[in-house]
């Protein structure tokens, strides 16, 4: 009686690894894969301004990320500047300075609140609501008019 | 005391180095001109012009923008010099980069509440330092465009104000001899607002359209300058 059921939680133990597995498997295979993937993602979750892609000498001057530390990376900005919008996503490089990345997000964040504070008042909670998040190698700043919604399109794992 | 008015006399009438064989205001109209020519450029301005680096429209430029910079805050705002590790104003940020030519597209965040007058006054302490500072180099200026109708109806401005900043731009660059890009009528329709299909929501900035009006204008109205 006994060895029956160990042999039924053992079966039952079997199938819930078996699940588990392919759900991870499943995860992984709908999981973006890359930055652009990431932000289309993220785009997707609210009502953003018309976005366009910036390039690297862009983000190096205005974001003072260094664009040699990133193994992949996508910045979109409002089109036409007419708001602080925007989906920063970054894919930091093995071994390169993570952590000043990070801190580079977070100072262009408050920097623009300083901007926009003299320049358009009303845009300013978008920045305040704002948040860097990390996630392994990986770093998330999206300025939208609803961060809630967002932050909840990225899934866990994101702190 | 003499020496001291005949120095500020000579910064008064002092002039931009500009073609002798094109003589200022008006840039003839052309071929639009390659990346090649903008490589000794600086593109000087507002939050328009940092949206025309971020489309990368002139992809060899180097540009010097702030978020609603005018001609007044150009020693206010700073910007920083991250490997230095220290802050500096707009005029020295343009010695950071080659500048031959400097396009300025500034205006716009000052006429949303200064008179027009008061505006061109900032611009003319502005051109009369940059070109003593920068005395072999060729000035652009883009004559800043307006908001469209409901922007202007909503800020309870006046479009006139727009015309007559316009007008007063032509002649101080015709008086410093600087080159004169008319964005402003070439962006707006025969009452002077921005043209609505030109316009961001907000009806104050540009839409791709716009910004590439914009940059079709420069690269078709340029100067030699060896």
């Amino acid at each position: 009686m006994v060895k029956r059921f160990q042999l039924i939680w053992l079966g039952l133990l079997l199938t819930c690894l078996l699940c588990g597995c392919a759900a991870e498997k499943k995860a992984e295979e709908t999981a973006p894969k890359s930055c652009a993937e990431w932000a289309d993602m993220i785009a997707a979750s609210a009502g953003f301004q018309e976005l366009a892609d910036a390039n690297a000498k862009y983000l190096e001057k205005h974001l003072m990320v260094e664009a040699d530390s990133l193994e992949d990376w996508c910045l979109r900005m409002d089109n036409t500047r007419a708001t602080p919008e925007m989906i920063c996503v970054l894919k930091v490089k093995a071994g390169a300075n993570q952590a000043e990345a990070k801190k580079a997000l977070e100072d262009y964040r408050k920097e623009q609140i300083a901007v926009y504070r003299d320049y358009q008042p009303d845009q300013v909670v978008k920045l305040e609501n704002a948040r860097v998040l990390e996630n392994g190698a990986y770093l998330v700043l999206s300025v939208s008019h609803d961060a809630d919604k967002t932050i909840a399109a990225l899934g866990s794992g994101w702190k | 005391m003499l020496l001291c008015l005949a120095v500020s006399a000579c910064a008064e009438e002092s002039t931009a180095w500009f073609n002798p064989q094109v003589p200022p205001p008006y840039p003839p109209e052309h071929e639009p001109a390659g990346d090649e020519y903008f490589e000794d450029a600086v593109f000087l301005g507002d939050s328009i012009m940092e949206n025309i680096e971020m489309l990368d429209l002139f992809p060899t430029a180097n540009f010097v923008t702030l978020i609603g910079m005018s001609p007044i805050s150009m020693d206010k705002k700073l910007f920083v010099l991250k490997k230095e590790d220290r802050w500096v104003t707009a005029y020295d940020m343009i010695n950071q980069y080659p500048h031959r030519k400097i396009y300025i597209l500034l205006g716009s965040n000052a006429l949303d509440h200064k008179t027009y007058k008061s505006t061109l006054d900032d611009y003319r302490v502005m051109m009369e330092r940059m070109i003593q500072e920068y005395p072999d180099t060729v000035f652009y200026v883009l004559c800043p465009t307006s908001p469209n109708r409901a922007r202007i109806k909503k800020d309870r401005l006046d479009v006139q104000r727009y015309w007559k900043f316009r007008e007063g731009l032509l002649a101080l660059a015709e008086e410093k001899k600087l080159y004169f890009l008319d964005a402003f009528t070439l962006l707006a329709d025969e009452e002077g607002y921005l043209k609505e299909e030109l316009a961001a929501p907000d009806g104050f900035h540009l839409k791709l359209e716009g910004s590439k009006l914009i940059e079709e204008l420069v690269r078709t109205h340029t100067v030699d300058v060896e």
